[in-house]
């Protein structure tokens, strides 16, 4: 055996909960940079800068934190797959004493 | 409420350096607020679960996020750290700038008033420009005189603040666009990120936990490497594709 399995259910939930944060954050970054846009005037003479500032990284924050959704769900998927296999190899273990 | 020009500095009779100083400080304090809350997120990821999880999925997915996440999570902290560095020096020259406004504009007031005296008292309205109407006396003509040109030098210090105000507003327009530019929507990887949605939503992550069971069985998981694990499907793309 060449491989060097270690996973425990609490690692998981602590990475699922670290990257469930990381999109929480990216959130709450959004949320400052539309107040800080909201709050200049159209006539403002950086206004647009800002805006256009403010529109490009809400869009790039929004997309990070779809990436650390994407995390978590896979962490899930690895977890989900891990609890599945371990049942099949018990299952099959099971199977291997009855008949032998 | 926003001021008209006349009521900031109604003895410059105009404004030289218009903006709303508050709102660029809170501008400011939320930019700095968003990028110190990437860099403490980066600090997080970066060392979560670290050598408690073991095995060919647990460095892929180490090294996706080391390798993918983790640099645009720090090129966004560091974009926005830099606009809202430049938002806070704009926001103290632009406060700078006004009080030098202000300044100027009390300096003007006494003139002003001494103008308005000298024109009414030669029979002239408050407005009037010159060349005048009427036939000025000579203690009329020297006060009006030592008024305009008091009134003309503070004008074009004023004008002077007008063209320094500019010159700074152009540099953070710039260093602004310089630090929009480093955003991902502008790099193309929105389109990645699409990438990502769609081979995450495949059973990648089911083939990926399996490569390491399957591994000691002699098997190999296809577009996969072993040798460099890495996230199948990975957003930026072909270096990263199976």
């Amino acid at each position: 055996m060449s491989a060097d399995l270690h996973l425990t259910s609490a690692v998981l939930d602590e990475l699922i909960s670290g990257f469930s944060g990381f999109g929480g954050r990216l959130g709450s970054a959004c949320a400052d940079i539309r107040n800080g846009d909201n709050n200049l005037n159209g006539t403002d003479p950086l206004a647009g800068q800002v805006h256009g500032f403010a529109g490009s990284w809400n869009y790039g924050l929004t997309q990070l934190g779809q990436h650390g959704t994407e995390c978590v769900r896979m962490l899930r998927q690895v977890g989900d797959t891990f609890d599945r296999l371990d049942h099949e190899l018990a299952s099959e273990l099971s199977r291997v004493k009855e008949h032998g | 409420m926003l001021k008209s020009m006349g009521d900031l500095y109604p003895n410059l009779g105009f404004d030289p350096c218009p903006g709303d100083l508050a709102g660029y400080e809170a501008l400011a304090g939320y930019a700095g607020r968003s990028a110190a809350t990437l860099t403490d997120a980066a600090k997080t990821l970066a060392a979560a679960g670290s050598d408690q999880w073991r095995g060919h999925a647990a460095d892929a997915f180490r090294g996706h996020v080391h390798t993918d996440l983790l640099p645009l999570v720090g090129k966004a902290a560091n974009s926005i750290g830099q606009a809202a560095t430049a938002l806070r020096e704009w926001a103290l020259t632009l406060a700078s700038l006004q009080d030098e406004a202000r300044a100027l504009d009390r300096q003007a007031a006494p003139y002003q008033v001494q103008l308005t005296a000298a024109l009414r008292s030669a029979g002239l309205p408050a407005t009037a420009q010159p060349p005048y109407q009427a036939t000025l006396r000579p203690a009329h003509q020297a006060r009006i005189d030592e008024a305009n040109t008091a009134l003309s030098g503070i004008t074009a210090r004023a004008s002077d603040l007008h063209a320094q105000y500019l010159a700074v507003v152009q540099r953070t327009g710039s260093q602004l666009e310089d630090a929009g530019n480093m955003s991902l929507s502008r790099q193309g990887n929105s389109r990645s990120c699409g990438t990502v949605r769609r081979a995450t939503g495949t059973p990648s992550c089911v083939r990926l936990a399996t490569s390491s069971t399957t591994k000691h069985s002699g098997s190999s998981s296809p577009g996969w490497p072993t040798s460099s694990p890495r996230w199948p499907g990975c957003w930026r793309c072909s270096r990263h594709s199976a």
